[in-house]
């Protein structure tokens, strides 16, 4: 009921939160929305530049991602994922479009009024070694959060500690450590369990297991889906592994060049993946199992830079597919029937089925 | 059966610091045949990286390789004088390492890296070339290696290049000299799947095309079967299971095998419970006692924590270092 006293910190933390955003978790409807949003970084700064140049880090995305879902964004590296990260958390502003983080337009909220919502959000790094800092001990750590938030101090600060210290699989002797005391597995649920004090409703996950062994990656991948299902969070998750997108989304978004070239629910991109791009891709993943080679056709050339995207479709110098209009004309985001969307021109008249025929 | 291109047998590499010595590698025994891809997985600290440094003799104080033998060729290489080392390495065997960017020296031409090797084995020492050659030899390096353009890629340095077309730079260089081996560590650890697969793809075809044995090693369990026709496991300062690619992966025996292939997520499975390992890779300083593997082993049994368990062979070629085997050998 509404007892004014919340037994722990943490339970009423949690009702703050929920209370504040005044919906119930998972409950399917849009946390975050992003439109037509833009970033570009310019190069060449200092005396002997001649010329700006902008490098078109993202470049006209919009997506929305619901309540209580993980959502994977895969790409190759520089294809702008992290960067929609970052602009998502408010951690650097976008030149253009609007993001919408439960209804309020983060592009209109000034810094501290940023730094107070920032309360509902988390990112995870995918080095933990150097996003953890090396003079702190876990238990300053884990409690920077709860003093810059005010959300609890003394006896109350310390019940949340460990229990979100148990939560991340730690135990209570390890707080008067520090980080380099610890191997990669464990900064990383070190680097968790800061996120989980402040019990957030959006946690962006940036390759989380890239720099760590495929045991040990297994231990954080099975650790962020029970605290997932446990406490309703909703995740953006960014890897350039497929394999690991496939594991743990709902719905998949793929970028290319800043682009997103398609969006699918998980189990329509694996069958039924349209963008040739998306298609390569899912093909040039190798497969932990020797009977089933990947079918022999690579894709050929580079990715290209970002600083002079190609015209039209930023895919078309490597597309197997490719027509004269896709030099020309951009292709537009649209939606093919159940929130399949898709960027190519050709989408319903060519038979994508890669590899491409000879 | 014709003798094997690389041998080696009881190989152990130490590395004696002040807190203790570090059994990096202990004992470590496997053949590449010609021609043949062999993959050496396990995962950080276990060893394959200094398995192949010892190889190529490249260890340096305070490590040392203490024990065994590298027969390469039917010769002994950890009885070769440096100069004499110094002249295979580059010429029959050479090694491709995980990050191109820190491989190739950045106040260089591309051309000006390539064409070192060459100049030093194939006009200096074994004058197979003449020195006025060699320019229009690199260019065709480059080429084989599939970067565009190589006229003019050549006299450019090396931060000109993307990750994908350094790594096919230093694959040029490495294969300049036409090496009967390749070494090549994590060679795409540190590029983009699609360039994986490109890299991949290339040095399938430098097998195909002269016939070059090849040591590939990697964590990506993925890339070894795509690659490889044989595999080796390693765990803790040791190979723990050895068999075919098909094998390996169809019915892999050894408990640490099993569970590394089961720890990893795979493509159309249903989200579930990943597998996992208890615990974690022990101190090489202080390596538990008997089988390696034993605390995190779920089919430990009292044997297993007293003696250091030996190869079985399970099957063809398929050998295990595992106590539940141990009645297989006598059938």
């Amino acid at each position: 009921m509404s007892s004014k006293i919340p037994k722990t910190k943490l339970e009423a933390v949690r009702a703050g939160i929920t209370a504040a955003s005044g919906k119930a978790r998972a409950s399917g409807e849009k946390l975050i929305e992003v439109r037509e949003l833009k970033k570009y970084f310019e190069t060449k700064r200092g005396i002997f530049a001649r010329e700006k140049k902008w490098v078109h880090a993202v470049d006209d995305v919009s997506f929305y991602i619901r309540r209580g879902e993980v959502f994977g964004l895969v790409g190759e590296s520089g294809c702008g994922k992290t960067t929609v990260g970052k602009l998502i958390l408010g951690l650097i502003r976008p030149t253009a479009g609007e993001i919408y983080f439960d209804g309020h337009n983060l592009t209109k909220f000034d810094k501290e009024e940023l730094r107070k919502l920032r309360r509902r959000m988390g990112i995870i790094y995918q080095h933990p070694q150097s996003s953890l800092n090396p003079r702190m001990t876990v238990h300053t750590i884990l409690s920077r959060p709860i003093d810059i938030h005010k959300i609890a101090e003394g006896k109350e600060k310390e019940e949340i500690i460990l229990k979100v210290l148990g939560e991340v699989g730690l135990e209570p002797q390890h707080l008067d450590r520090y980080p380099h005391e610890f191997s990669g597995g464990q900064q990383q649920r070190i680097a968790i369990g800061r996120v989980l004090v402040l019990n957030p409703d959006f946690v962006v996950l940036d390759e989380p297991t890239s720099a760590l062994d495929v045991s040990v990656q297994a231990h954080i991948l099975n650790l962020l889906g029970k605290l997932q299902s446990k406490f309703g969070f909703t995740y953006l998750l960014i890897s350039h592994d497929l394999n690991i997108v496939e594991h743990m989304s709902n719905r998949i978004a793929v970028m290319y060049v800043g682009k997103m070239v398609e969006l699918a629910d998980k189990e329509e991109l694996r069958e039924n993946a349209l963008h040739p791009y998306t298609q390569s891709l899912l093909a040039a993943a190798p497969i932990a199992d020797p009977k089933r080679k990947r079918k022999g056709v690579i894709l050929k050339g580079e990715v290209p830079s970002t600083i002079n995207p190609p015209p039209g479709c930023r895919f078309h110098p490597r597309c197997p597919y490719a027509k004269p209009i896709c030099k020309e004309k951009e292709p537009e985001f649209k939606d093919v029937g159940k929130g399949h969307l898709v960027a190519c021109h050709f989408v319903k008249s060519l038979s994508h089925k890669w590899p491409p025929p000879a | 059966m014709s003798e094997p291109l690389l041998k080696v047998q009881g190989l152990k590499t130490y590395f004696f610091l002040e807190r203790g010595v570090v059994k990096a590698v202990d004992g470590v025994d496997f053949e590449i045949k010609k021609g043949e891809i062999l993959g050496l997985v396990g995962e950080t600290g276990c060893g394959k990286s200094v398995t192949a440094l010892s190889i190529m003799r490249l260890i340096s104080s305070p490590g040392k390789t203490v024990e065994g033998k590298v027969i390469f060729e039917g010769e002994d290489l950890l009885k070769k004088s440096g100069e004499a080392m110094r002249k295979i390495r580059g010429t029959k065997i050479s090694m491709i390492f995980q990050d191109p960017h820190t491989s190739l020296d950045p106040v260089f031409t591309i051309g000006y890296q390539i064409a070192e090797p060459i100049e030093l084995h194939q006009v200096e020492e074994q004058h197979l070339i003449s020195a006025k050659e060699v320019p229009k030899k690199v260019v065709e390096m480059l080429k084989l290696v599939g970067i565009p353009d190589p006229d003019h890629r050549v006299v450019e340095y090396p931060h000109q290049f993307s990750g994908g077309m350094k790594q096919r730079a230093m694959t040029a260089m490495m294969i300049s000299c036409n090496p009967s081996l390749l070494i090549a560590d994590e060679p795409t650890t540190a590029i983009d799947v699609t360039i994986q697969a490109q890299i991949l793809d290339l040095m399938r075809d430098l097998r195909r095309k002269l016939g070059t044995s090849i040591l590939l090693i990697t964590h990506n369990l993925g890339v070894i079967a795509e690659m490889c026709d044989r595999v080796a496991v390693m765990y803790a300062g040791n190979i723990v299971e050895q068999a075919d690619i098909t094998t390996l992966f169809g019915s892999p025996k050894h408990p640490y095998t099993r569970a590394l292939l089961e720890a990893v997520p795979k493509v159309g499975a249903k989200r579930r419970e990943l597998k996992t390992i208890p615990g974690m890779v022990p101190s090489l300083i202080t390596p538990p006692p008997g089988c390696k593997f034993h605390p995190r082993c779920p089919h430990a049994m009292d044997m297993c924590r007293e003696e250091f368990p030996q190869m079985i062979e399970v099957g063809k070629e398929h050998l295990v270092r595992c106590y539940l085997y141990s009645g297989a050998s006598k059938k």
